[in-house]
């Protein structure tokens, strides 16, 4: 099933696929003691925020690219919901990164 | 595009650096200090400063400074004070509902966001019959009981707590699972900590084959499913939503005009920002848009 | 008591919704309420279906009171919001998967279906009591919206003129109903047919199946033992009921059925099937009728049964009154006013 417009943000149509796979069989052990949120980031970790920021975007990118790869097989016009997610995954990110520097520049100043 | 600026007495500003991301997304988002040396003769658009002492840096009160300014405080001194400097707003960071904070109309009442937060208004709710639809859509059988994997991809996280019947969750995913509406069983312990009742947003259960037997029998009645599920939605609003505390703010620095009655009447039903149903009230008024216009 | 009504207005359509709000309208005037009905157009489709909800988000309602009956009128915003719902938007409901509704497992259909049914509960649960006007009503809106919401029995039509005959046996089986697919009179023609008893019948309505019916019963040789009867006056129509052995009444996974009530009213027992929805709210198999599993030889049976021994036809009617003879209007009106509960 494929839409041009996600029918919810929550659900991905890989990660259906893959509980349509395990769908059935016996479910995962659950740890509710195991975080699986990464570090906040260090207050003093400055060097490192322009390289976190690029992983952040790193998959946005390839996103990006995997849609231009697929334009080019007709489907521009299925593909303008997609640009603007994207586009607001970017302002995310991007105000992410700058507030992460920002507080940084603050705290350390 | 606004430049937000972020001041803070050095070692305050972390703690709100995520909601300074949230209050600036689509604009752009500056150190204070960094932005608006001495000299270079830069201004501004908004303030949001990170703690009070941090506004003295502004000047001596708001209006020396001449743009809204949102200030974080811990306190009722610290409020007090805020106000007293004449910032646009307040805001606390909370983190469950247990938090007091004012509440009369009298009282110029901090604006509350919570820490561990989810934006309820991009993550729609699921209501239980939709889900019943969407894994009839997908092939997923019916009814699907999920203990989600807290290891597993953020993708395959949302989208089984988006799909179950009911699920097993653990406390970092809670937030996640109630503003889905996920019919939910967490621990004692996550339970105390959020201020979650069992039978009413939770079904509170030890960990292992309790756990899954309770969401197993969850969703099975469905009754007591689709009521649990709505009242856990109505919590993550009332308790863990960010996309309301950061549109005040918003608001407050200017960044985004006062809503249309129509855009008030489609919020209270909680209508995300991307359903057709915008558009399709935005065209039945476009001709009075026009008018204004004219 | 300012009280206003909100319904739905779909032009041109006049159905068993309309009666019960001007029933309403009537009983809350006659309790000296000064009552009454708002309605706001509304389409059906999929594609249009949201935008009577949302107008009525902005209409000014200024009463004291306001009583919405159905979808999209408990949109409707106020203070003192008392629902009393005869159904939600059963397309998207219990009739999913039917092929009238327009939801179905697309990607637009299913984000639809999300929208409504998050609309749906909280615009529901805004109101400050709520009632329904079955328990099938009620336990749908607990089973899809998480809402609880309690049964408020109304009278049916001609309550006052449908009294028990003075004595004898009934001479014929009666099915009064709208000829339509969900109403299944054609479960009615298999009986009779599978009967080993030749009495009379009378099938009383009008609908889309009138022709498909009148083949039916010819091809199942109920021809000179059937009447087709087509629509019947209100005095007919208690006449029927007053010399009838049974009714038949089985439509699927009905709200309420005032079929049932009607015949109970005159002392008449119910024939029904075990999926028949509000209709088994009133009909005890062996206590007020019997309930079948809808096959022709069981319908049939149920019906020789009824005819061979009057006695329980008798016993059976006079329970079944017993169950609906305190229903009233001024109960109704009572209960959602708020001075009884």
């Amino acid at each position: 099933m494929t839409s041009p417009e996600p029918i919810h943000p929550a659900i991905d149509d890989d990660a259906v696929a893959r509980l349509r796979q395990r769908a059935g069989a016996p479910s995962v052990e659950v740890s509710a003691n195991e975080s699986v949120a990464g570090p906040e980031p260090a207050a003093g970790a400055g060097s490192k925020l322009r390289s976190t920021a690029r992983r952040a975007a790193g998959p946005v990118v390839s996103r990006v690219r995997s849609e231009l790869d697929r334009a080019t097989g007709g489907e521009v016009a299925a593909l303008r919901a997609e640009v603007a997610e994207l586009r607001a995954e970017l302002a995310r990110l991007r105000a992410e990164q700058q507030a992460v520097l920002a507080a940084f520049r603050e705290d350390r100043r | 595009m606004a430049v937000v600026a972020l001041v803070a007495t050095p070692g305050r500003a972390a703690e709100v650096a995520d909601v300074v991301a949230l209050v600036g997304r689509g604009h752009r988002v500056v150190s204070w200090h960094h932005h608006v040396r001495p000299g270079r003769g830069r201004r501004p658009g908004a303030v949001v400063a990170a703690d009070v002492e941090a506004l003295e840096v502004l000047g001596s009160s708001a209006a020396e400074i001449g743009v809204p300014v949102v200030c974080r405080v811990i306190d009722q001194l610290d409020e007090t004070r805020a106000r007293s400097w004449g910032v646009t707003a307040t805001f606390c960071l909370v983190d469950g509902p247990g938090v007091p904070g004012p509440t009369t109309k009298d009282v110029a009442a901090p604006i509350r966001v919570p820490r561990r937060g989810v934006d309820t208004r991009a993550l729609a709710v699921i209501p239980l019959l939709t889900r019943s639809q969407l894994r009839s859509a997908h092939g997923l059988p019916d009814p699907l009981v999920l203990a989600v994997d807290p290891s597993a991809s953020p993708a395959d996280r949302s989208t089984g707590l988006a799909l179950a019947s009911a699920a097993v969750v653990s406390e970092d995913l809670v937030p996640l699972a109630l503003a889905l509406g996920t019919p939910s069983v967490v621990t004692p312990e996550v339970a105390d900590r959020m201020g979650l009742e069992d039978g009413n947003q939770v079904a509170v259960e030890g960990l292992g084959i309790d756990s899954d037997r309770r969401a197993a029998r969850l969703a099975r009645d469905q009754p007591a499913a689709a009521s649990m599920a709505r009242r856990a939605r109505r919590f993550a609003e009332d308790h863990l939503d960010l996309a309301r505390p950061v549109e005040q703010l918003q608001r407050a620095l200017g960044l985004i005009p006062a809503p249309s009655v129509i855009e008030r009447r489609l919020a209270e039903l909680s209508t995300p920002p991307s359903s057709r149903l915008n558009r399709r009230a935005a065209e039945a008024m476009t001709l009075f848009t026009l008018e204004a216009h004219t | 008591m300012d009280v206003l009504v909100c319904a739905t207005q779909v032009p041109f359509m006049s159905g068993g919704l309309e009666l019960m709000v001007e029933n309403l309208l009537g009983a809350l005037r006659g309790a000296g309420h000064r009552a009454e009905v708002v309605a706001l157009p509304t389409a059906w489709d999929r594609d249009r279906l949201y935008d009577a909800a949302m107008a009525w988000r902005m209409v000014p309602l200024d009463a004291e009171l306001v009583i919405p009956v159905n979808f999209p009128a408990y949109f409707a915003r106020h203070p003192n919001k008392v629902t009393w719902l005869a159904h939600q938007h059963r397309a998207a409901y219990d009739a999913l998967g039917q092929s009238w509704s327009d939801f179905g497992s697309d990607p637009a259909s299913l984000r639809d279906h999300r929208q409504l049914l998050d609309w749906d509960i909280r615009a529901l649960g805004e109101a400050g009591r709520r009632y329904t006007i079955s328990r099938v009503v009620a336990e749908r809106m607990a089973r899809w919206c998480g809402l609880d919401a309690t049964p408020l029995y109304q009278p049916p039509p001609l309550a006052d003129a449908l009294v028990p005959r003075a004595g004898g046996a009934g001479d014929h089986i009666l099915c009064a109903t709208r000829l339509e697919g969900n109403k299944r009179p054609g479960l009615f023609l298999d009986g009779l047919a599978a009967m080993r008893r030749r009495v009379p019948a009378v099938l009383a309505g009008r609908g889309s199946l009138a022709d498909e019916l009148a083949a039916r019963a010819d091809r199942l040789g109920l021809d000179g033992r059937l009447d087709l009867a087509g629509f019947v006056t209100d005095s007919e129509l208690v006449d029927l009921f007053a010399g009838a052995t049974a009714v038949v009444y089985a439509p699927f996974d009905e709200d309420y059925g005032f079929v049932t009530l009607q015949a109970f009213l005159a002392g008449v027992p119910v024939v029904t099937t075990a999926d028949a929805g509000g209709v088994l709210e009133w009909v005890e198999h062996e206590v007020t009728g019997l309930v079948t599993d809808g096959s022709p030889e069981a319908m049939g049976a149920a019906l020789d049964r009824l005819v061979d021994d009057p006695e329980l036809a008798r016993r059976l009617g006079r329970a079944g009154r017993q169950r609906v003879v305190d229903l009233s209007w001024e109960h109704v009106v009572d209960t959602l006013i708020g001075s009884r509960s």
